[in-house]
């Protein structure tokens, strides 16, 4: 099993390097096509292969041990992470092969994509700080690429300022590996770990988890470093706004920061308010932004800040709970990440289908303005379906899957007496669906356009796309019993154990 | 301040002169530059972090070695870290990378838009 | 499986069978939604007669049954499990659900007939009786919650079923689903601070001490009268009533959303809570107002179906009131009403859709004149409307009386006051209807403009009657009625009740329902009989003229909108009813204006510009450290 998990990284990134020596022929885009996509099913089988034990699992590259060599470490979290990426890749590849059609060039946009998923796979299963950092950027640059892929006007735009913005993320991001390592002398986060837990708080590490926070932050686009993210996501080719806001964020965002503020650093009380704050603040500014928007992708770019926003929130005060000044009450603890995580898988389901189906509008309406557009319902069956699925999933209507996670999330923080959290949780829930139920309307109800009366639904490879995630968000909620015991508890688990397990776990001495 | 702390202080400075031309400058090429300078900044940065005054090229010659065939104590105390060095050679290359990518995305602004000038270059907002 | 677990099972596999079909086989999806409605209706009356005999019950009260309890999320202080118990007031209202359900599944059969989404219409009645039987049975808050939305989620699909429906369908589940996550967050508040026990609603008893219960009860309250359609969160209703089709009005603001309001009203209230009294003062309050602002809107409406919406609104203030006044007599009276008010008002909207079905269109402006096209219609339309308006012996009245005699009771300044505002309203109901059935029936007959201008169909017409023949029933018999079918709730929200009569026999009043009719019946003989022997009959007819100048040979048509435009040139109301029109009393519009605000000064910060962006980014970072240092 072991043996199998450098492959996540290998074969995508094989594949990268492999598309563009396919030649720009009509056949050669098209062996790129599927490749890529043979690639997108391996990786899948990877993903849920690792499921078949629930034990930790350590691959050293080139069997270098520890303190030289550097890992890849799969626990709980990991294999969530995986498991989701992967699933929404898959989705976005069948989606592409008949949206790619009207671009130029898709042997280098398959390159682009693989090389991003090679990256995303790279930074889950890291165990070596730097290693995560090199991911990163492998993953960051491929998107900056991807999204000015359409290179006219507003493409263009959107990637330079995404760019100049991830760069100085990055660069924070590697300041505080810097300090991390003067500090310890280590790389590999278990042994930065097994080393930070013996000694207290001090000025530098502070500074390292304020550029991680920043770094990181900006990655998750939480407020104020979210700048980028409603002008690259709408920007990019719809497969690829699905990847961006459903698992890139996540993945070089979301999960590097929990994973080092929990496993790494462990939590302490200020980074603890510190991501509540961020959470809070991204929930509201998001959903407000959001629900101003005219252009449908512009508004799902808003609503992954807002998203972003619950994913953090919930982490944030599970680490408030087991923070030292926390009650420490496991449980509860337990119950914000199970939110929290649930959530980010269901947004990464929820909000890629949302971006397929805004693609496959933009594809067979030609536009994504909401004005624009009417009565869709009646044109595009199949994309008014998955489109209202992925609407009523993020605005947490039952009994679809961001229910249940907004519902955990809301009732654990009243548990945690965050009262004034709570609402405001639910507050921006209701946000979420007002601005849905305008989407709705204006999408799929009401009159038809005279000038779109003869749009046609989308190619099946495009519905397949979107049927795969619809199903992801419609059995998501009924089956949240069963999803919780196989994937989501071990995912929580594993930021549990805070610093001293993950450390215990995977650091060469007490590891294999 | 003591001596040591001074390189990492002007590594800081080069870093806020880089961070400075990105906030004020609207030229794109400058904002480029801009980022170029935090990159070295960083990378000075990290190599500073594995000086050792007066310290030796971390290369391990016959002469560094013990009797029984590891490295003797006496070149672990008196090397650089070599560790910092390897990494900052990895961050260059992801910042010609990143560079490159600048450049490319700045002149094809340019071909659009017809301007260097950031501040009109916005059709995206709101 | 027992016959609770198959009557929550039917609507929702039935719903999923017709959904399926809904595409290809539209007619099969609605006569699935009429076959499914018709088994639930089965096993709902075995829950029902398992109230007798608890042996039919014994797997759930036991708790072996598979769907009994079966625990979803485990939430560390109580979980989400479907746990289902059969209360007197919960089955009461599942059997009004699956009996409108019924009705609205056989009448939508012809009345949409040609419609597009006929097959859709099947599917989404299906589940609105399946989330209608969550919150009616489930013994657990997070499941009533459950029902609760996708109650809500179905309105708005099946509003959407009509394209001109769909700003309606959105305001509608603006404002319902803004209070439906107010209740997930009183859920929350009452399970986190440990003021229930777990998520069990027959387990907990909160006692109202603290201000945060309060606002937890306010949030309950918000959310049972947004679904009831009370003030001030009723702007949903007229409009949706206005643009759907008649048959979802039926089916939801005019029965289900009634009963499950004012279900939940009941049970928070009187069960789940204990309230302080001015709690109930407020209760009293929202319901006066509800009466009297909705009714005054209701008497200036131009659209049939709008009218009709508003009355849906102002009959909810007397359940309210009823309900608020705490005592056994005001609480009956709420809850017959509720049974009441669904009954007649789905015959009005089931009259509205013959009417529009016939003439093509529902302004009253343009309808005159259709008692002979449509008799039948026309009979339903009159008992309804006196029904609606409390005139004896119809069960309006009954019920309406109980509630006055409730308003009464409370005492004081406060009791006489509402009583007057509830008698007041009850007239200005009948003042509505004149100029309804004027506008509609009499007259001389108007030339549809569009429409099938055929009698209604045997399908339509048969739940209309049904219905009808309900209204006299239940007044007529109202004391048997009573006793069968709301003295069993009343009893279990702990009022007992000394008279056999089930307290139509009060200390300020007696109503013999049969006594009276008999009073009624010989008035209008000795009526008749005045007629037909003091001559009218040889009344001498003239051409109509005015001023000396007679018009053409056809004579004019009032419209009897015409009749109620005084009340918009009184000096004070005239300008409040005008602000009412334009929303200026709407949450909704207010809300929205609000967020506009926000959202502009938020969307001028995104201007575009890349350092400005850079710059948040660092002064975040700055702001980082500092809060990390400190």
């Amino acid at each position: 099993m072991t043996n199998i998990l450098p492959l996540v990284v290998a074969l995508p990134l094989g594949a990268g390097f492999l598309s563009p020596l396919l030649g720009k022929s009509r056949r050669g885009e098209s062996m790129a096509a599927l490749l890529a996509l043979g690639i997108g099913f391996a990786n899948l089988a990877i993903s849920v292969a690792l499921f078949t034990t629930t034990e930790p699992l350590v691959y050293w590259i080139g069997f270098w041990n520890a303190p030289v060599g550097i890992s890849m470490a799969v626990d709980g979290l990991t294999r969530l992470l995986l498991l989701t990426t992967s699933l929404v890749a898959l989705a976005a590849l069948v989606f592409s092969i008949a949206y790619m059609r009207r671009f130029t060039a898709t042997g280098l946009y398959y390159s682009l994509l693989m090389l991003m998923v090679a990256g995303m796979n790279g930074v889950i299963v890291t165990g070596d700080l730097f290693n995560l950092y090199v991911f990163l950027e492998v993953a960051s640059i491929s998107s900056y690429g991807l999204v000015a892929f359409g290179t006219e006007h507003e493409e263009l735009e959107a990637s330079f300022k995404y760019l100049i913005l991830g760069s100085i993320g990055s660069l924070f991001i590697l300041l505080g590996i810097g300090i991390l390592y003067n500090l310890t002398g280590q790389l590999n986060m278990a042994l930065v770990a097994d080393s930070l837990a013996g000694r207290g708080a001090n000025r530098a590490m502070t500074l390292a988890a304020a550029f991680f926070l920043m770094g990181f932050g900006l990655k998750a686009a939480l407020v104020p470093f979210h700048a980028w993210l409603p002008d690259a996501h709408p920007s990019a080719p719809a497969p690829i706004s699905a990847m961006l806001s459903g698992v890139l964020i996540k993945a070089s965002g979301v999960y590097a920061l929990a994973r080092i503020v929990f496993n790494v650093m462990g939590p302490s009380a200020a980074h603890a308010d510190v991501l509540t704050a961020l959470g809070a603040l991204s929930m509201v500014v998001g959903v407000f932004l959001a629900v101003g928007q005219w252009d449908f992708k512009r508004l799902l770019g808003y609503h992954s800040i807002s998203q972003m926003g619950y994913i953090v929130l919930a982490i944030g005060v599970a680490a408030q709970v087991m923070s030292p000044r926390g009650s420490g009450d496991e449980a509860l603890a337990g119950l914000l990440l199970f939110g929290g995580l649930f959530h980010l898988f269901n947004h990464a389901a929820f909000k890629s289908l949302l971006f397929l189906s805004s693609g496959s509008l933009e594809q067979q309406a030609g536009t994504r303005m909401l004005k624009e557009l009417g009565g869709m319902r009646r044109r595009m069956p199949v994309t008014a379906f998955c489109c209202r699925i992925g609407a009523l999933s993020i605005a947490g209507v039952p009994p679809f899957n961001g229910f249940f996670s907004k519902l955990v999330i809301v009732v654990a923080l009243a548990l945690a007496g965050k009262w004034l959290l709570a609402a405001l949780a639910v507050f921006v829930a209701m946000m979420t669906l007002v601005s849905f139920l305008k989407v709705q309307r204006t999408v799929l109800e009401g009159e038809t356009p005279e000038r779109l009366a003869g749009v046609r639904e989308a190619p099946y490879p495009m519905q397949s796309g979107m049927l795969i995630l619809a199903t992801v968000c419609l059995l998501g909620g009924p089956l949240v019993v069963w999803l919780r015991g196989w994937l989501l508890d071990p995912a929580a688990a594993s930021l549990l154990t805070r610093a001293a397990g993950y450390a215990a776990l995977f650091s060469p001495r007490g590891g294999p | 301040m003591s001596s040591g702390a001074i390189p990492f202080a002007l590594s800081m400075v080069v870093l806020l002169i880089g961070l400075y031309a990105i906030i004020a400058k609207a030229n794109v090429v400058k904002i480029i530059i801009g980022i170029l300078i935090t990159d070295y900044a960083v990378n000075l940065f990290l190599v500073l972090l594995g000086y050792r005054h007066g310290g030796r090229a971390p290369i391990v010659t016959k002469a560094d070695l013990d009797t029984s065939g590891g490295v003797s104590m006496g070149f672990v105390n008196t090397s650089v870290d070599p560790v910092p060095q390897a990494l900052i050679l990895t961050s260059i290359v992801i910042g010609l990378a990143v560079a490159a990518m600048m450049v490319a995305l700045a002149l094809r602004l340019h071909d659009k838009y017809g301007t260097f000038d950031i501040t009109r270059i916005r059709r995206l907002k709101g | 499986m027992n016959a609770m677990t198959i009557a929550l099972a039917i609507p929702l596999a039935g719903g999923l069978l017709a959904y399926v079909l809904s595409r290809k086989a539209p007619t099969l999806s609605a006569v699935i939604a009429f076959l499914g409605s018709l088994l639930a209706a089965v096993f709902v009356a075995q829950v029902w007669s398992g109230e007798a005999n608890p042996q039919l019950l014994a797997p759930l009260a036991s708790g072996p049954g598979w769907l009994a309890r079966f625990a979803i999320l485990d939430l560390k202080a109580g979980s989400l499990e479907l746990v289902f118990r059969a209360t007197r007031l919960g089955n009461l209202g599942a059997v009004g659900t699956v009996f409108f359900g019924i009705m609205i599944a056989l009448y939508s059969m012809t009345a949409l007939q040609s419609h597009p989404e006929r097959g859709r219409f099947g599917a989404f009645l299906l589940w609105t009786l399946f989330g209608a039987f969550m919150v009616f049975w489930a013994d657990n808050l997070l499941v009533v919650l459950l029902g609760w939305e996708i109650v809500t989620l179905m309105l708005y699909l099946l509003v959407n079923t009509d394209p001109e429906g769909s700003r309606a369908a959105e305001k509608s589940y603006g404002i319902l689903g803004f209070t439906d996550v107010g209740l997930l967050l009183a859920i929350s508040f009452l399970v986190a601070s440990g003021k229930t026990r777990g998520f069990s609603v027959s387990q907990s008893t909160v006692y109202v001490g603290s201000p945060g219960v309060a606002i937890a009860y306010f949030l309950f309250l918000a959310a049972a009268l947004a679904k009831a359609g009370a003030w001030p969160l009723h702007t949903w209703l007229p409009p949706v009533a206005k643009s759907s089709p008649a048959a979802v009005s039926a089916l939801l603001p005019a029965s289900l959303d009634k009963l499950l309001g004012i279900y939940l009203l009941a049970r928070v209230s009187l069960d789940l809570f204990v309230l302080a009294p001015w709690m109930h003062t407020v209760l009293m309050i929202i319901g006066a107002v509800t009466i009297l602002s909705a009714v005054l809107m209701a008497m200036v409406q131009h659209n049939l179906k709008r009218l009709f919406g508003f009355h849906a609104v102002s009959q909810v203030g007397y359940m309210v009131l009823g309900i608020g006044t705490g005592s056994a007599v005001g609480v009956l009276g709420g809850l017959f009403h509720m049974v009441n008010h669904a009954l007649y008002k789905s015959g009005l909207f089931l009259v509205a859709g013959s009417v529009e079905r016939h003439a093509g269109t529902a302004e009253l402006d343009e309808l005159g004149g259709l008692r002979r096209a449509l008799p039948w219609t026309f009979g339903v339309a009159l008992i309804t409307a006196f029904s609606i308006s409390g005139v004896p012996p119809l069960n309006g009245f009954a019920s309406k009386w109980l509630v006055y005699q409730g308003a009464l009771a409370v005492g004081g300044f406060l009791g006489p006051l509402l009583f007057t505002v509830a008698v007041f309203g009850s007239a200005l109901t009948l003042a509505s209807f004149v100029k309804v059935l004027h506008s509609v029936f009499w007259g001389p007959e108007r030339q549809p403009a569009a429409g099938s201008a055929k009698p209604e169909p045997l399908g339509m017409l048969l739940p209309m009657l049904l219905i009808a023949t309900l209204c006299i029933v239940l007044g007529v018999w109202a004391g048997p009625s009573i006793g069968v079918w709301i003295a069993p709730a009343l009893e279990e929200l702990g009022y007992g009740l000394e008279s056999p009569l089930y307290g139509l026999d009060l200390e300020r009043g007696l109503w013999n329902p049969l006594f009276a009719v008999v009073l009624l019946a010989g008035g209008v003989v000795l009526g008749l009989l005045l007629y037909s022997v003091g001559g009218t009959r040889r009344a001498r007819t003239v051409d109509p003229f005015m001023g000396g100048e007679r018009f053409g040979a056809r004579p004019p048509f009032y419209s009897g909108t015409h009749f109620y435009v005084t009340i918009q040139k009184l000096p004070f109301l005239g300008g409040l009813l005008k602000d009412g029109e334009a929303g200026a009393f709407d949450p909704y519009r207010w809300a929205g204006l609000l967020g506009g605000v926000v959202v502009g000064a938020l969307r001028a910060l995104h201007s575009g510009l890349l350092n400005l962006y850079v710059s948040w980014a660092l002064l975040g970072l700055a702001v980082l450290v500092l809060a990390l240092v400190l």
